[in-house]
């Protein structure tokens, strides 16, 4: 692999290109002119452990170099993209809106200045961990997943905007199967870290991998148990980092600008009075340390900020981008982010995070005659903008019986509407946990961190 | 649009005869236009044909081990550069086996999954309009509604694709896409509603217009009949006709658990409707005569007559010990700048195997619950156990028409479960797309709501 690293070289060269398609929107008479420009290197790495022997099952390096041109031109937006090497492609497409056409800059056919990944797969397959993560009388599955991902950024506007951007980090993911004699339980387990990178130690790598298999191991284990409950009613506990997962889904993408100028039935319900009694305190975060959505400047170039969206219960806040704000040039919370050169910027959060609350974890998880479904981690979730309604699932969860009971339950599913759900909010504590995750909107994934306590609401549906 | 290859694809050729000794170098490419089209009041507005990128996946293999690079534009200019970084990878390579292919080598006949007429599309489109509008006609005069259409929107892709190996020579195939997305209007009375619906096919002239607005009436009077009325009525048991999109929207959560789950225990015992996969399906999606990694394509039963699961493979990651009995299914899909290429299906379907399995579903004439929305089933890919969970709302139908809303359902079964309680399923050349594969857009016909809802 090659290390050479120039990486000032690399950003002059990149925004040289950034600089020649915004001044060509200028020439053409746009508005407004903005270019982005990216070289990434993505590596993933992926295994598999059968019979205790590990496999690798993937080894794939992504190499993504292109330009995004987005102008405002008579009062319409307009974006296109092309890879670096092809700039008349880009040029085809921005004829058709502007028929004079632009003049093409050279094409750029290849950058090798962007570091290589680590390596560490080899050392795992070769530690003797597969074995050791399989131990045990009940079988057991592995796949594991590791990406580590290296992108040069920079972005041009016509307001004097000239940003560079430099992001890495790496994310390693298992899913832990158990073999049951007529059926299987799954667990899943990540972790992630923004300074991963070509210098990082081999030993932190392995040492991470094998704490999350071994993690996951346990938690499939122990769901293989697990009963088929039906329909309750009940109080749910949200273990720390899964409250603020919930929150994202039913707070966070509502607050989006672009969905909260929808003037939804869900945004009339939230802005009409408190959202909850409890003192719920939410922000977009975009300075926490060691956050997988932390970042200096967004994609648009505007600098990352900490935005309060919810103060004591009431929503005060929502998050745009540079385009959302238009032509507002102070508007822009700076929550402007793509998943590569081919789109344009959505305003998405950044780090979710609920503040520490009041109330002490045992109070939050006192057990009511009807039972309490405490859920240790949500796997997955949507919500219907228009109408808040929302579907969770969560992979791991436990019903707690007033008589001191802890049930396994797996695929745990919440449905509801948000506004009633966040009514019921009435407890939260101040032990705070993080997680990374990857969030979808408009078909554009980026990844995003999640924190918070535990949390409990009252009287809630849930099904198993 | 035009026809002639793109330099992307030229590159793929050139590129895979560069391999040395002992190296085996495959490239895969595609390439895709899209146009869109807008009638409005029978008047046509074509768009211009936008190219794309040409992602193109790169496969160095050497010494039974394999890498993958994805890069997002392959010329004679940058192809040195991947190639040497390839061989650099080449050290964290997977181990891999090459098997036999399950189907045989099947000629692509462009007639049926490439739409010539839309060269020229005026004609094309305007035989579209008509045909829409005698079927809204039509199906308001059966369902006693006023339906018309205000608005079309066509979207039109051609896909075209590249595999070449060091040592075959390289192989293309194209296909088309279309989407028809229509404003229907329903007016009953006074009332009306406006709602988009959509189909999806290969030609614009098979696109199967009098379902599309069927489903799309039922669903605006359903819109109707809910207006005032605070409680949905509740219907307790009986039939459940579940509409064509909720039904490709089960279906996709079927087929990502077979593919998902391959080792999960499957109950074995007859069943008379089997879950299949057709890469060569007309009107599919997801439809090729070659898949990801050069294989050949075909039909493959996901789950068959006895319930038994087939186990689709890849060359890479294929356990030693089962190279010699695997078959290659031709369902190698990589997705873009991603990953290397894994078992995914292609266009997934029902079909019918057992007695009394009859394609009958259809809501003519039919009276019970009519489910026309699912919710929920996006989350359910990440499950840790066997049963998946979905709501569907519905509506009650009596003799064809909407007597009222229905309560929610909250569906719960195992794949195993869902599947035996199909009664009947409709034809249909329609495919739904998702991101990796399609999924059919039938009407299915469930004998007892309570066989799927929610117990302990």
């Amino acid at each position: 692999m090659t290390l050479t690293t120039d990486a000032d070289r690399l950003t002059d060269e990149l925004l040289g290109v950034a600089e020649h398609w915004c001044g060509e929107g200028t020439r053409l008479g746009a508005e407004y002119a903005q270019a982005f420009v990216e070289v990434t290197a993505d590596i993933r790495l992926d295994c598999a452990v059968r019979d205790g022997a590990a496999v690798e099952t993937g080894s794939v390096l992504a190499r993504r170099s292109g330009v995004g041109l987005l102008l405002r031109y008579r009062d319409s937006w307009w974006f296109g993209s092309a890879p670096l090497a092809e700039p008349q492609a880009l040029a085809r497409q921005l004829a058709l809106v502007c028929p004079t056409g632009p003049r093409v800059p050279p094409a750029i056919p290849r950058l090798r200045s962007v570091p290589g990944p680590p390596s560490p797969w080899p050392a795992v397959a070769d530690a003797g961990l597969a074995g050791r993560w399989c131990a045990g009388a009940q079988p057991v599955r592995l796949d594991l997943i590791q990406d580590f991902f290296h992108r040069y950024r920079v972005v041009v506007d016509t307001r004097g905007v000239r940003a560079a951007s430099p992001v890495s980090g790496g994310r390693q993911r298992c899913s832990a199967t158990a073999v049951g004699a007529d059926t299987v339980a799954r667990s899943f387990t990540r972790r992630s870290r923004p300074d991963w990178g070509a210098e990082t130690p081999v030993g932190e790598l392995v040492e991470s991998v094998d704490a999350i298999a071994r993690d996951a191991v346990r938690r499939a284990r122990g769901l293989l148990p697990a009963r088929n409950l039906g329909h309750r009613r009940t109080p749910v506990v949200l273990a720390p980092k899964a409250g603020a997962a919930l929150l994202h889904e039913l707070i966070g993408h509502a607050v989006e600008a672009d969905n909260f100028e929808k003037h939804t039935h869900l945004v009339s319900a939230m802005t009409d009075g408190p959202l909850c009694d409890a003192p719920l305190g939410l922000v977009d975060d975009a300075g926490v340390p060691g956050g997988i959505g932390s970042l200096g400047v967004d994609d648009d170039g505007q600098p990352g900020a900490r935005t309060t969206l919810v103060q004591d219960g009431v929503l005060v806040g929502r998050l745009t981008n540079l385009l959302a704000a238009y032509p507002d040039a102070a508007g822009s919370t700076g929550n402007g982010r793509r998943q590569d050169y081919t789109r344009a910027s959505l305003p998405r959060a950044t780090n979710t995070v609920v503040l520490p609350g009041p109330d002490g974890v045992d109070r939050l998880c006192e057990v009511p005659p009807e039972g309490l479904l405490y859920v240790l981690a949500l796997s997955s979730g949507e919500t219907v903008p228009a109408r808040g309604d929302f579907c969770f699932s969560a992979a791991e969860g436990y019903y707690l019986t007033p008589g001191g009971g802890r049930q396994p339950l797996r695929d745990v599913n919440l449905h509801g509407d948000a506004r009633g759900t966040l009514r019921r909010l009435v407890g939260i504590a101040d032990d705070v946990e993080g997680d990374n995750v990857t969030c979808g909107k408009q078909g554009q994934s980026v990844l995003i961190g999640l924190y918070s306590p535990t949390m409990r609401f009252d009287s809630t549906d849930w099904w198993c | 649009m035009s026809d002639a290859p793109p330099p992307a694809l030229r590159a793929a050729g050139s590129l895979s005869g560069a391999a040395r000794a002992g190296e085996a170098l495959e490239v895969r490419t595609s390439r895709m236009s899209r146009r869109k089209h807008r009638i409005t009041a029978g008047r046509v507005r074509s768009g211009a044909a936008v190219t794309g990128a040409a992602p193109t996946l790169v496969r160095l293999a050497r010494d039974g081990r394999e890498v993958h690079l994805w890069v997002d534009h392959l010329s004679a200019a940058t192809a040195p550069g991947t190639l040497a970084e390839a061989r650099e990878m080449l050290r964290y390579g997977r181990p891999y086996r090459d098997a036999a292919a399950l189907h045989p080598d099947a000629d692509w006949d462009d007639q049926r999954y490439v739409d010539h007429g839309m060269r020229d599309p005026d004609g094309p489109l305007a035989a579209f309009w008509r045909s829409v509008r005698e079927a809204a006609e039509a199906v308001g005069d059966r369902l006693g509604i006023r339906v018309a259409v205000a608005d079309a929107l066509i979207v039109e892709e051609q896909h075209t694709e590249v595999f070449a190996r060091s040592d075959h020579a390289p192989r293309t195939f194209s296909l088309t896409r279309i989407e028809a997305r229509l404003l229907v209007e329903v007016r009953q009375g006074q009332r009306r509603t406006r709602l988009w619906a959509a189909r999806h096919g290969n030609r614009i002239a098979e696109l199967p217009v009098a379902d599309l607005l069927t489903e799309a009436a039922l669903r605006g009077a359903v819109t109707l009949a809910a207006d005032g009325r605070r409680e949905p009525r509740r219907q307790a048991g009986g039939a459940l006709l579940l509409g064509p999109r909720p039904t490709a929207a089960l279906l996709r959560v079927l087929a990502n658990d077979l593919f998902d789950r391959p080792d999960a225990p499957r109950p074995a015992g007859p069943l008379r409707h089997v879950l299949v996969d057709d890469a060569h399906a007309a009107g599919g999606q997801h439809s090729r005569p070659f898949d990801h990694e050069g294989s050949p394509t075909g039909r493959t039963d996901l789950l068959d007559g006895s319930g038994q699961p087939t186990r689709m493979t890849v060359r890479g990651g294929l356990p030693a010990a089962a190279a010699g009995a695997a078959r290659l299914t031709g369902n190698a899909y990589a997705p873009v700048g991603q990953a290397a290429p894994m078992p995914r299906p292609t266009n997934v379907g029902l079909a019918g195997v057992g007695p009394g399995s009859g394609e009958r579903a259809a809501p003519d004439g039919f009276s019970g619950l009519f489910g026309f929305n699912l919710r929920g089933e996006g989350t359910q890919q990440i499950r840790a156990g066997d049963v998946i969970r979905f709501r569907v709302e519905t509506a009650y139908l009596r003799a064809g028409a909407v007597a009222g809303r229905g309560a929610t359902l909250f569906v719960a079964g195992t794949v195993r479960r869902l599947l035996d309680a199909i009664e009947a399923v409709s034809p249909g050349t329609s495919y739904v797309p998702w991101r990796d594969h399609s999924t059919a857009c039938v009407w299915t016909l469930f004998a007892e709501e309570g066989r799927l809802t929610d117990r302990p």
